[in-house]
Formats: C-alpha cells, sequence, structure tokens
C-alpha cells in the first residue's frame, strides 16, 4: 500500500516558503482522483512561474530604489 | 478481503456465455493446455481491480493501434464485463467492471455506479497478479524504472513520482521559459554590447551574455548606478537620481549632435493646432460681425443729429408735457404731430448710439481673438533654425539628403505660411484699432466700409494656408524623426547614457531573471532533497523487505554459489548485485535466464505480499513456465508452503490463490 506519511512528513518539515508551496500542490494534486501524472507537472510548472512574480526573501529590499 | 466468486463475460477469451467461477479457497489450482483461458482468468482480476493489464500496459507502449480493442472478445459480445463477489469484514459485495466507449470503463458496487475507493485502494504496491511474461520486466528494465518499480513495492512511489513530477516540471520551466523571462532577456540583451563599452558595466554585460544570462540584481544596479556617476559627472546614490542626472546629461550629449528642439513641433502641438482650427473659425466669423456692424453703425452716423439738437429737443418735449406751447418761443407749434416727429428723431438716435457700442463691442472682441489666434501660432514653434544648423544637418545628412530636404521645404514652407498670417493679424489689428476714431468724421465713412469688407475676407486665406502648411509640416517631422534621433543615439557618449538609462529603467526585468533563476535553484534543491529522502527510505524499507526477496529467491536456488545477493539503491538507480563465490558482480548481467526469473517472482511475491495489502490473495499466472526443473520443484515444494504458512495464516493474507499449470502435477 502507499505510504502517505513519506511525503506528509516530508511537507511538514520543508520550512522554505517555495518548496513547501511545491510539495503542497503536488500533494493536492496527487490525492485529487481527477488528476494525472501530466497534471501534477503541470501544476508545478505553474506554481514555479506565479513565483516569479514574487519577491524572494534576500532580495526583498534593495537599497539602491528610492 | 476475500475472493469468492468470478464472472466473465465477453471479456479477453471468455465470451457470452459467463458461468461463475468458484475460488473460495486457500489454494485454487487450474490448469489446461495453452490457449484454454488461464491466462484471460487472471487478465480479467486485473482488469476488474485496474482498469487495465500489465500486458496491455506493456504493448501500447510498442504499437497502441496493434493492442487497441483487444480487451473485448474478439466475436463481440456485449456487455464486456468482470464481477466479483468478495467479502469484506465478513460482508458480501458484489464488485463489478463494465466497459463503455473507447475502452474505457465504469465500476459498480452492488449494481450502483461507485469507485471502488470506496472499498479498497488498488495500489501498484499491491498488485497482486505475478504473470509468468512479466516475471524480468523489472530486471532488464532501466536503472531509473527498476528504481520506481522497488519504489512502488516499498510504498515510496508519492516520493519517486513527485520526483518525476518536479524533474518535468522544472525541465520544461527552464527549456520554455515564461513569456516574461524570454522578454526580459531580450530587452536586456539589447543594452548588453553597449555596457560591455562600459568599464563599470562590463562584467556585468559579461555575464548577462551568457547562456542563460546570469543577474545579480545588487551588484548589477550597483555597476549601473557607478556607470551613471562617470557619465554623468556626478554622484548618483539611487536610480532615481541616475536617471535624472543622466536624463540632463543625454540633452547636453545630444545636443552636441544636433539639437533637436529647432525642428520638433511642441508636446502639445496637437492640441495646439485643434485649438487654432477652431479660433480661426471663431476669428473669421467675428470679422465678419465687425464688417456687419460698422455698416450699421456708419448708416446711423449719416442719418443722425447733432447731440446738442437731441438734448434740447428731449428737454423741450419734457417742459410742454402736454402743452402745444413751445418752451422756447411761447408760440403753439408744438402739435402733437410735430410732437411725434421730435419723438421719432430722439428714438433713432437712441438706436444709433446702441449700434456704435454694439461695433465698439465687436472691434474689440475681435482684436483679442486675433491676438489668442496669433500667440497659438507662435506657441507652434519651429521656427528657430538658423543657417548654421542647416549646415550642420546637411553635413549630418550628406549621404541621404533627399529626406533632409523633403523636411526642410516643408519647413519653409510654413514658416512662409506663419510669416504670411502674422503680418494679415498686424494689419487687420491695426485696422480695428483705428476704426473707432477714424469714423468719428463722417466724411471717412465709405472707406473705413470698404476696409472692414475687405478685412473680414483677407485673413482666411493665409490662415488655412499656414494650417495646412503646418499639418504637412507635422508630418514630415513624424517620418523624419526617427532617422535624426538614430544619429544623435548612434553617437559613442549618447549611446552609453541611453543604454545604462535604459537598462536601470528595466529593473524589473532583472528582477524577473534573478527570481526566475532562484525558482530554478530552489526546483533543484528540492529536487535534490526528495531523492536524499527517497534514498534513505529505500535504505531503511529494504533492510527488512529487502531480506524478503532473498529469502524467496534463495528458497528458489537452494544451495546455489551463484545467485541473487542484494538490491542496492542509488540517484535515480536500483542497482541488483549477484555473488559468485562470495564475489560481487552485475545481476543482469551474469545470471542465468531462470535465475533472473527467480528473481523477478521473488520480488513480486514480496510485492504482493505486502502486509497492508487490501487484497487477501496472490494470483500466479504459470510463474514456472519457463524455469528448469529444479527451480520449478524448489516452488512448488518450498516456496508455496512457505507462502501458505507464513502469508496464508499469519497475515491478513488468508488466502493465497494460485493458478499454475505444473503446481497441479
Amino acid at each position: 500500500m502507499m505510504n502517505r506519511t513519506h511525503l506528509d512528513a516530508l511537507v511538514a518539515t520543508t520550512e522554505q516558503s517555495l518548496r513547501k508551496h511545491l510539495l503542497e500542490t503536488f500533494r493536492d494534486s496527487e490525492r485529487d482522483p481527477n488528476s494525472t501524472s501530466a497534471d501534477s507537472a503541470t501544476r508545478l510548472k505553474n506554481v514555479m512561474e506565479e513565483a516569479i512574480q514574487e519577491e524572494p526573501v534576500d532580495a526583498a529590499s534593495d537599497p539602491h530604489h528610492s | 478481503m476475500r475472493l469468492l466468486t468470478l464472472t466473465i463475460r465477453n471479456f479477453r477469451g471468455f465470451g457470452a456465455i459467463a458461468e461463475s467461477i468458484r475460488l473460495d479457497g486457500n489454494l485454487i489450482l487450474f490448469f489446461g493446455p495453452n490457449g484454454f483461458g488461464k491466462t484471460s482468468i487472471a487478465e480479467a482480476i486485473e482488469w476488474l481491480f485496474y482498469g487495465t493489464t500489465k500486458r496491455r500496459q506493456r504493448g501500447d507502449t510498442y504499437s497502441r493501434s496493434e493492442y487497441a480493442g483487444t480487451f473485448a472478445n474478439v466475436h463481440g459480445g456485449q456487455p464486456v464485463e468482470v464481477e466479483a463477489l468478495v467479502q469484506f469484514n465478513g460482508t458480501t459485495v458484489r464488485l463489478c467492471r463494465r466497459m463503455t466507449t473507447d475502452e474505457s470503463s465504469e465500476t459498480l458496487i452492488e449494481g450502483v455506479l461507485a469507485p471502488f475507493t470506496a472499498l479498497l485502494n488498488p495500489l501498484e504496491a499491491v498488485y497482486p497478479v505475478i504473470a509468468q511474461h512479466g516475471l524480468q520486466t523489472f530486471i532488464h528494465a532501466k536503472p531509473k524504472d527498476r528504481r520506481d518499480a522497488i519504489c512502488a513495492a516499498l510504498g515510496l512511489d508519492e516520493l519517486t513520482s513527485l520526483k518525476s513530477a518536479l524533474d518535468s516540471a522544472r525541465t520544461s520551466f527552464q527549456r520554455t521559459p515564461p513569456r516574461v523571462v524570454t522578454q526580459a532577456r531580450r530587452e536586456l540583451m539589447e543594452n548588453a554590447a553597449v555596457l560591455a563599452q562600459i568599464d563599470a558595466t562590463a562584467p556585468l554585460a559579461a555575464r548577462w551574455r551568457r547562456t542563460p544570462p546570469q543577474v545579480n540584481v545588487a551588484a548589477d544596479t550597483a555597476a549601473l548606478l557607478q556607470a551613471s556617476a562617470v557619465l554623468a559627472g556626478t554622484s548618483c546614490s539611487t536610480v532615481d537620481e541616475a536617471l535624472e542626472a543622466l536624463r540632463a546629461q543625454r540633452l547636453i550629449a545630444s545636443r552636441a549632435v544636433f539639437d533637436s528642439s529647432k525642428l520638433s513641433p511642441p508636446d502639445d502641438a496637437a492640441a495646439i493646432r485643434t485649438a487654432l482650427g477652431s479660433k480661426s473659425q471663431v476669428v473669421l466669423q467675428s470679422l465678419a460681425t465687425v464688417e456687419r456692424l460698422i455698416a450699421a453703425a456708419i448708416a446711423a452716423i449719416v442719418s443722425a443729429y447733432p447731440t446738442v439738437l437731441l438734448e434740447f429737443w428731449s428737454k423741450g418735449l419734457e417742459l410742454a408735457d402736454d402743452s402745444a406751447e413751445c418752451p422756447m418761443c411761447d408760440a403753439t407749434t408744438l402739435s402733437e404731430r410735430r410732437k411725434n416727429e421730435l419723438r421719432s428723431r430722439l428714438a433713432a438716435a437712441t438706436r444709433s448710439m446702441a449700434s456704435h457700442k454694439a461695433m465698439v463691442d465687436a472691434i474689440d472682441r475681435a482684436k483679442v481673438q486675433l491676438a489668442e489666434v496669433k500667440e497659438a501660432i507662435d506657441h507652434l514653434g519651429i521656427s528657430q533654425l538658423q543657417s548654421g544648423d542647416r549646415e550642420h544637418l546637411s553635413r549630418m545628412y550628406v549621404e541621404q539628403p533627399d529626406s533632409l530636404n523633403t523636411l526642410l521645404s516643408r519647413y519653409d514652407r510654413f514658416d512662409e505660411a506663419r510669416h504670411a498670417i502674422l503680418a494679415e493679424i498686424a494689419s487687420t489689428t491695426d485696422f480695428l484699432s483705428h476704426c473707432t476714431t477714424r469714423l468719428s468724421d463722417p466724411a471717412n465713412a465709405s472707406t473705413v466700409n470698404s476696409e472692414a469688407a475687405s478685412a473680414k475676407d483677407r485673413p482666411a486665406e493665409p490662415l488655412s494656408a499656414s494650417l495646412d502648411a503646418y499639418d504637412a509640416y507635422v508630418e514630415g517631422w513624424a517620418a523624419f524623426e526617427p532617422s535624426l534621433s538614430s544619429r544623435i543615439a548612434s553617437d559613442k557618449v549618447v549611446a552609453k547614457i541611453d543604454a545604462v538609462g535604459k537598462t536601470l529603467r528595466k529593473l524589473s526585468h532583472m528582477r524577473v531573471l534573478y527570481r526566475y533563476d532562484h525558482v530554478l535553484t530552489e526546483a533543484q534543491e528540492l529536487i535534490r532533497s526528495v531523492e536524499a529522502e527517497i534514498q534513505l527510505q529505500q535504505g531503511a524499507l529494504l533492510t527488512t523487505r529487502g531480506t524478503e526477496v532473498k529469502d524467496l529467491y534463495d528458497r528458489l536456488n537452494r544451495g546455489a554459489n551463484v545467485g541473487f545477493d542484494t538490491m542496492e539503491p542509488g540517484t535515480d538507480s536500483m542497482k541488483l548485485h549477484a555473488s559468485s563465490f562470495g564475489i560481487r558482480m552485475s545481476a543482469a548481467a551474469n545470471l542465468s535466464e531462470c535465475q533472473l526469473n527467480c528473481v523477478g517472482l521473488a520480488m513480486w511475491l514480496m510485492r504482493a505480499t505486502t502486509p497492508s495489502s487490501p487484497f487477501g490473495f496472490v494470483l500466479l499466472d504459470d510463474p514456472v513456465q519457463s524455469m528448469d526443473d529444479d527451480h520449478t520443484e524448489a516452488f512448488i515444494s518450498d516456496v508455496v508452503p512457505h507462502l501458505m504458512d507464513h502469508h496464508g495464516k499469519a497475515t491478513p493474507l488468508r488466502l493465497l490463490q494460485a493458478w499454475c499449470t505444473r503446481l497441479s502435477k
């Protein structure tokens, strides 16, 4: 039987926001009975694309722009 | 779960006559010649629980068209369905899978459409059917596929699916970047060549021109600010300061090439042009009004009486009141007819004064409007070109003089028209300014009248001509300006200022590329950590489940000095090791086919007997067909009893159901 605790544990112990978002997105997609493997990859790519629009924590403050 | 009966209709080798097959026993054997339907029974059970079969999945990878439509019996009966009576925790339930269109299928529980997941979860990790044709699919597979198969058997398939999905998503994200990334790359690259010529930004340009571009927002911004300071000759601590300084320096540098403001219409030229058109119409109407009112005023002047006489008559009529006696001579000369005649003269005088006032007001209004038209024409600009400027332009366009000559001819035409209308406005304004004074002398009336008629029409043509010339010039400038801007921008200093300024205005593009790299890196790190987790879990699980495989293999190969040894997980791989008199070697490359079949059988038996499996059976479809007699004997005498003893009693797998031709013997 598929042991879901492995993925759940990975999600729970991941703190970095993008990684956590990717893991949660995959988990939701994989456990959605209407979702395929291709859907999961597409959803992960969408998360990556959305992350481009967000400000990474280490580049949030730009001292050069007034 | 315990299988009780199986009913197969129009599936694979089974036709429409469906007889229920009893399966309620601890060991069920089917034996018969090839082609008598043993494998069809096995595939029916696979299809019932999984909606497909391993054979079909493999066949589809070879030729989808060749395998299409092969679930249904070739004689084409309907419905195509497999039905099983099963027992869950003492309750008997009827499960059915029925084929629909395009080989899709639907599942029914007690005759009602419902997913089987409501009762059990038929996952790859507990696949209960072991077919002889699939024994080596795991052995002779790519290392990654072998690893995925092991992971599925160990319940780690969610993690391997995660890694595959992340790999796929990241690869796609990298190979086909979002449009915002490609646009940012393209626009930043446009200035990279010039930035490479500036000391402060040369390293930046080198990094940006790599594939893929490498952007460091903080360092690159600092380099651009440093370049701005050098180019502008002033310190720039912020981007806004730098842009302001570059803008000022760009003006100076571009004017050193050519001051295009001498040719450029003002920014609000379109609005001024529209307003000028309206004002021109208004002033022409006003001049027509002036001409009409001057004529009316002159007519009134001709029939006018002296003011003193009008005042005298007014006073006399007031004193006489109702009497006919004249206040001046006491004679009764003020008859009613005479009084009405005097009142008529007084009324005409009042109208004449009103007409005069209207004329004066109209003249004042027209003068104001003419001033506004003049002001608007002045605002159109483009009148500062000096002879030196023309020579400069000629030198810049020595190789392509036609476009310059076209523009300059339009410039001259407008300048000429502009002078003409301004002269006309000055002349008309002068006429209007002296009009009233001149009319105080009735002798001038006729001349003024004819001049007013002329003044009404004269500005129309030069006004129209100047507007047409202006429109033509603006059109010509629109065509000419890009080439002039290009010539100015090609100046080395201007080009550097432009490159730094444009890049600073595209900081958002730099941030996009930085974030894109950041996301790729994070995704890669996540993939690595998932792989590490898979290997960690594999290692832990193989220390227990791996020994089951080894034990089952050894039961099939008692006393052999050469055989399967162990499984070793690696990154995206699973190595199978064999041992030859204590020396480790590759199992897939060195073991015999029969030994490899034993490894495959042991592996799939370990998977099918997973303790948490919801299935209460293991189905073996002729697993010993490709084994020699010794292995077949070992399977019958050792493995089957072992499974019966250990899984048939001590685990939820209380029932071992096997289809085995040789076993029956």
